[in-house]
């Protein structure tokens, strides 16, 4: 620029001996010259592109850039990186003459432990020999716990965005990543859907680490292993699997690993996602992955040879295989007498056959095979229905139908609104609908059965399975009665049997004959000191629960 | 993907299942001509049945046993040649074939005397077969443990309201025991294929079995105890409670029976349609196993990697042969057509392959014997 | 990519699978549904000759009946039809065919064409699930005999055959029309006062049903039916008929039904009576408790006969001597249970007196025959007819008592 200004001023001085017209080509040529230097400065912007481009190209795969020496150069790069995240804060300080750069994220990070355990001591620095590279920087200086070297931008970027602190400093191709999360989470609390009355009131929270602390409390065994996987090409949820690893079956862990690294999606928000990604028939109305909120339920998983996954954010655990029997076991089955248990299993079997079956039996009997029914039976039902209007299978629609609604709505509606719509629902619609004759007062009990049924199901999805297949079984009923009925429950015994969860048969040691000694778990639950193998559905490395 | 559990083999105790459901499932419109020829020594007569066709059976086995690992629709070809092995193959399929079409057809026109008045064979027929494809549709594994989820489900109440009709059984009616005519009991044993009809399953079934420590042997024959046991039960209580004469006269003795029981302070009546569906559990398993076995035995003989293609060939040609059977004529001979075929097999030709392979395997170690 | 293929390939079979499906529910149309108000239970079938009530019937005047090809009428069914809506309030029964019941009629050649004849008075398919019981005229039945009369019943896929058989002098409609004093509906009624009541004396106490009739049509055996006869606005069980083969023979009373049920070992707790020597005219009655009978055939070259062996244990019920007996008395005890024996051996002796000349029997002489000597029956069979009226039959009683009640 200096020059530049000094050849204007030749330019002035020359003016006074040079005649004008002259002095106007001269004033031409520079107006000329002055276009072609604005020209080079844009070829000078352009090669600087393309030289930022170059060097991107030059960082590894996967990673914005890398590294350089020059904390000016890392911090444009990181402020680029960052642009337009206002909640990233840098911090810049000196220390031991060299200048230094702390990136955070605010909210996320503890910036107390920030303050005590890397501003201090490197503000305090005063040898520069102690900042020769990372490794130093980490074994002199810091008092921090978590530390470790980050090579490459992208760990150092995701870092900062898990609420870890990024701290460069001149002259070190390579930034150190702080472990100082802190962020806003919920306590660890009881559970809400699968609550015992004699056990453990703790539960799995959003937050991934305590869960695997949840985990980790209640086994200390190292061959319980925890691997930690990202997923969601964007979210990067952590994901981890865990299972114990002498007791796995074989090829279980690669399997689950093999459908995991093949899920291909921008983000993980629930564990559901990840469970419809990993299942092998996503079609099919049954939840195919056992899931539960209790750290102790998947611990007995994991030591049935069975795999967890633990997905950050979400505060239930999938585990893998899973079988129709482990679907209808609850913790409390474990808290009680096991000849209260067994009975209570029996129960719930039944209840799941009922909560399917129930209202397509009302409808092959009423409007096929009344002739089922004992002869008084027959007669009071007839009279009941004599008043209303509709074929049996309306009147089941119609309840179905107002069955729904009602359980759609005390879903949705704010809790203070419930128990108005209880009485809205349970008391003036139940009563009413008998009293308008649109259905008779035995449907309502049979429906109403059929609910109950259907909530006394352990696993929330069982339930809503079951009341999927209820509406086919209705129809085959509505078309061939009892005969329809029958056929309908063949076919979802074949769709059961013919179900696989990660290769295992979906309904697990129940009826087959080479498992029989899995029922000691199954159908009824025997005292724990006899419970002496793993079942063998799951193909445990060790069947054998004592000793080794 | 890498189905981590490998379900192709078989237990012998699955074997004894899958060949007892196949004996019991089929089992009506078939007494009446036993009790024709065997009169009050009907029951003699389904134990001497139990026997013979246990021989046959047995004989079945010890030729697998002369091939390991291979069913006989793999090594009957080689050994007899390619058309007679596998014209024996299609002799096999073709006397499955009409059993499950004359067990189809029975099992319809039961569903349809009882459950319903208007509604046509040919629906019932259709409906059956159609759950019965698609189980088939399925592996061998689902196969296996749909069979055995029927098997423990459906059996033990299906015996339990068979054996409620005692509570109308009169001994005196059973009498005499010991029948005059031996010659009756005889036809009556052969008579009593159609009981045992089932069990050529062990042809195909054999090398699937792992070799522990039941031999197969002994699963078949426990096989044939439960389903002998079975069959006796009916015998006892068709001519128990209803009279030699009027078992005969009945065109579904079982149900009869099961029909006019009563229950004193239940709330249970008409047990006829509960047992109905029961029973028709059985029947699936049974027809679906029959389908398989046909549809397997030809995708071994063709070389096939799977056998699901015959059987959606397979299912059309049953509906129509169980359909063409409507006529209560054709019914009887088709019945007819059963056992013969299935004697012919099982009493005729199996032992004669039998005795060929043997007598091949005696001239060809002779004849080493010598070269050496 | 496999996989890909594979899923398609799946969700083509799905798709496949969902038109089979919904072809299957499209074509099964609902041939069988029928509502289950919306069928006629019939309670009880009444049947008589063709020509009985034909006067009272509508549109009898007007048209003569619709044409036959088959022979002229033959039967006249009257079916007892529930009527449905009065069970609440259990009280408003109304006159005119029973209340909680309507009748309908039909006639025709066939039981069959006789039940489409009736759907003329019916807003209903008559529905014959819970069929209770079925009443013969005494007419139809000795016009056409049992097996006509029953084939339809046994035959047809809804009939059951529980329902109870009955058989009566007079027009068997009538007996639908009267309303039982219970409040039941008479068919209903009918059949529990035939299957719930082991202690009626009228009863045969063996089975009556259509399944028992038609068994025994099968084997050409004898058969008992219980009589019902109408009196005043109610009706009674009195007597029974007995039929030969499908043959009507005549009535009974309750005596012959008493001796046969002796012999048949199904008395479950008879009570019988017997003079008191120490105070004639006054009767002493003994309940039975249990009751065993062993029949045995004895037969030597053509010579038949039969030992029948009873014992039977019960209890001292009532004694109408004015005078208290030592009953716990040895002497007084024997005696006693001589006496009971006497006269079960009287009441089978009547029975057989009467039932041999008529060549009826009901009482396993047959059949035991044929089960424990099947080689000398299979020599006899063609001469049993003959044998029969005058075979021997010994009869040898024990009576144990086994209580006198809460008085001595």
């Amino acid at each position: 620029m200096g020059r530049r200004r000094r050849r204007v001023g030749d330019i002035l001085r020359l003016s006074a001996s040079i005649a004008p017209a002259a002095l106007t080509a001269a004033a031409g040529r520079l107006q000329g010259l002055k276009r072609l230097l604005a020209g080079s400065q844009e070829i000078v912007d352009g090669l600087a592109d393309i030289a930022d481009r170059l060097r991107k190209v030059a960082a590894p795969q996967g990673e914005p850039f890398i590294f350089t020496t020059a904390l000016a150069e890392n911090e444009r790069l990181l402020r680029q990186t960052f642009q337009d995240c206002d909640d990233v804060k840098f911090r810049k300080f000196t220390t031991a003459g060299k200048s230094g750069l702390l990136v955070y994220l605010d909210g996320m990070a503890d910036v107390d432990l920030l303050e005590k355990q890397v501003l201090e001591p490197l503000l305090k620095l005063k040898e520069p020999g102690q900042l020769a590279d990372m490794e130093t920087i980490a074994g002199r200086v810091l008092t921090a716990a978590a530390v470790t070297v980050a090579g490459g931008a992208g760990p150092g970027v995701e870092s900062v965005l898990t609420g870890n602190a990024l701290l460069l400093v001149d002259g070190l191709a390579a930034g150190m990543v702080v472990g100082a999360v802190k962020h806003v989470k919920r306590g660890i609390q009881e559970p809400k859907t699968e609550a015992v009355a004699r056990g453990p009131h703790d539960a799995f929270t959003e937050t991934l680490n305590d869960n695997i602390v949840l985990i980790r409390r209640r086994a200390r065994d190292a061959n319980i292993k925890v691997r930690i996987f990202q997923l969601g090409e964007r979210s990067k949820t952590a994901v981890a699997l865990v299972y114990a690893a002498d007791l796995v079956k074989p090829g279980l862990v690669a399997e689950v690993e093999r459908r995991l690294s093949r899920i291909r999606t921008d983000q993980v928000l629930f564990a559901a996602q990840v469970e419809e990604f990993i299942i092998d028939h996503p079609w099919s109305p049954f939840p195919q992955t056992f899931v539960t909120e209790r750290p102790d339920s998947m611990l007995a998983s994991l030591y049935e040879g069975r795999v967890g996954l633990l997905v950050d954010n979400t505060p239930h655990a999938i585990v893998m295989p899973c079988t129709l029997p482990s679907l209808l076991q609850s913790a409390e089955d474990f808290t009680v007498q096991p000849a209260v248990a067994s009975l209570i299993r029996l129960t719930r079997y039944i209840a799941a056959v009922l909560g399917i079956f129930l209202p397509g039996m009302y409808v092959a009997i009423v409007s096929y095979n009344p002739g089922m029914l004992p002869t008084s039976l027959a007669i009071s039902i007839a009279e009941l229905r004599a008043r209303t209007p509709y074929p049996a299978f309306m009147e089941v629609i119609i309840m179905e139908v107002i069955l729904e609604l009602f359980q759609e709505a005390v879903l949705r509606i704010p809790q203070k609104i419930a128990p108005a719509a209880s009485i809205v629902g349970g008391f003036v619609i139940g009563t009413t609908i008998v009293q308008a004759g649109l259905v008779n007062a035995l449907l309502v009990v049979a429906t109403a059965g059929t609910a109950i049924a259907s909530y006394t199901m352990p696993s929330y999805n069982l339930g809503l399975a079951l009341r999927w297949l209820r509406i086919p079984t209705i129809v085959a009923a509505a078309v061939l009665g009892v005969y329809g009925l029958v056929l309908a429950y063949l076919a979802i015994v074949i769709h059961l049997c013919s179900l696989r969860s990660f290769g295992e048969s979906f309904l697990g040691g129940v009826f087959d004959v080479t498992a029989a000694e899995d029922m000691q778990d199954k159908l009824v639950r025997v005292p724990v000191p006899r419970m002496g193998s793993r079942p063998k559905a799951f193909g445990p490395q060790d069947r054998s629960r004592v000793g080794d | 993907m890498a189905n981590l559990e490998v379900k192709t083999r078989m237990s012998p105790l699955q074997l004894a299942i899958v060949i007892a459901i196949l004996m019991m499932g089929i089992s009506g419109h078939v007494m009446e001509p036993i009790m024709e020829a065997g009169g009050h020594g009907t029951w003699l007569a389904v134990l001497a049945g139990a026997a013979l066709f246990y021989g046959a059976a047995w004989l079945m086995i010890k030729l697998g046993e002369l091939f390991p690992d291979e069913s006989f629709a793999e090594y009957l070809p080689r050994v007899l040649g390619r058309w007679p092995g596998g014209a024996v193959v299609w002799l096999f399929v073709f006397a499955t074939f009409l059993w499950s079409g004359f067990a189809l057809q029975g099992v319809s026109r039961e569903i349809t005397f009882f459950m319903f008045d208007r509604t046509p064979f040919e629906v019932v027929e259709a409906g059956m077969l159609l759950v019965c494809v698609y189980c088939c549709l399925q592996d061998w594994g689902t196969i296996l443990r749909v069979i055995q989820f029927v098997f423990i489900t459906a059996l033990p109440p299906w015996l339990f309201l068979l054996a409620v009709s005692l509570l109308r059984f009169r001994f005196i009616n059973l009498l005499p025991l010991w029948p005059e005519d031996a010659a009756g009991v005889a036809a009556g044993a052969l008579h009593c294929w159609n009981l045992f009809q089932g069990y050529e399953c062990v042809l195909l079934l054999l090398p699937l079995v792992y070799r522990g420590n039941v031999r197969p042997a002994k699963a078949v024959a426990g096989a044939f105890a439960l389903a002998t046991g079975v069959f006796l039960l009916r015998v006892v209580l068709d001519i128990g409670v209803l009279t030699l004469e009027g078992a005969k006269n009945s065109s579904f003795p079982m149900l009869t029976i099961v029909r006019t029981v009563e229950i004193p302070g239940t709330f249970l009546e008409r047990l006829d349609t509960y047992f109905l569906a029961f029973w028709m559990q059985g029947i699936f398993a049974s027809l679906t196993l029959a389908l398989y076995m046909m549809a397997q035995s030809l995708a071994l003989l063709y070389r096939f990697a799977d056998h699901r293609p015959f059987v959606l060939a397979l299912a059309p040609a049953l509906f129509i042969l169980g359909d063409a059977a409507h006529h209560v004529r054709v019914f009887e001979w088709l019945r007819t057509a059963t056992e013969w075929s299935g004697l012919a097999f099982s009493l005729g030709v199996m032992p004669l392959v039998y005795a060929l392979v043997l007598w091949r395997r005696r001239s060809r170690d002779a004849g080493q014997g010598k070269g050496t | 990519m496999p996989d890909r293929a594979k899923g398609r390939r799946r969700g083509r079979r799905a798709v496949l699978a969902a038109v089979l499906a919904a072809v299957c529910l499209l074509t099964a149309g609902c041939w069988d549904r029928v509502e289950i108000q919306d069928r006629a239970f019939v309670l009880a079938v009444a049947v008589d000759v063709a020509e009985e009530g034909a006067d009272r019937e509508p549109g009898r005047a007007r048209v003569e009946g619709y044409a036959h090809a088959a022979p002229a009428d033959r039967y006249r069914l009257t079916f007892q039809v529930l009527r449905f809506g009065e069970a609440k309030d259990g009280q408003d029964r109304k006159g005119g065919g029973g209340g909680r019941t309507f009748l309908v009629t039909g006639r025709g050649p066939a039981m069959l064409e006789a039940v489409r004849d009736a759907l003329g008075e019916s807003s209903k398919g008559l529905w014959f699930e819970n069929m209770q019981v079925l009443i013969l005229s005494q007419k139809v039945a000795e016009r056409h005999g049992l097996a006509p009369l029953l084939d339809f019943f046994r035959r047809d896929g809804e009939m059951r055959g529980r329902a109870q058989l009955y058989i009566t002098p007079g027009e068997a409609a009538k007996l639908l029309e009267i309303a039982p004093p219970s409040g039941e509906p008479g068919g209903v009624f009918l059949a529990n006062v035939a299957r719930r009541n082991p202690k009626d004396i009228h009863l045969p106490t063996v089975r009556t049903d259509i399944s028992a009739a038609s068994m025994a049509l099968d084997n050409k055996a004898d058969m008992i039916i219980p009589a019902l006869e109408a009196a005043g606005g109610t009706m009674k069980v009195k007597g029974t008929a007995l039929f030969k083969g499908d043959k009507f023979l005549g009535y009974q009373d309750e005596y012959f039904i008493r001796g046969a049920r002796f012999i048949r070992a199904n008395e479950k707790s008879v009570a019988i009576s017997f003079e008191c020597k120490a105070h004639p005219g006054s009767a002493v009655t003994f309940e039975l408790f249990r009751h065993q009978t062993v029949l045995t055939p004895h037969v030597e070259g053509d010579r038949v006969r039969f030992t029948l062996d009873i014992a039977m244990r019960g209890n001292l019920d009532e004694i109408q001597c004015r005078h208290q007996h030592d009953t716990l008395d040895a002497e007084y005890f024997e005696k006693a249970q001589k006496l009971v024996a006497a006269e079960v051996e009287r009441s089978i002796r009547h029975t057989l007196a009467i039932a041999q000349p008529l060549g009826w029997e009901m009482f396993f002489f047959k059949q035991s025959l044929r089960a424990y000597k099947p080689g000398d029956w299979e020599r006899l069979k063609d001469r049993w007819e003959e044998i029969y009226p005058t075979v021997p039959v010994e009869v040898k009683v024990r009576v144990s008592i086994i209580g006198v009640g809460e008085h001595k």
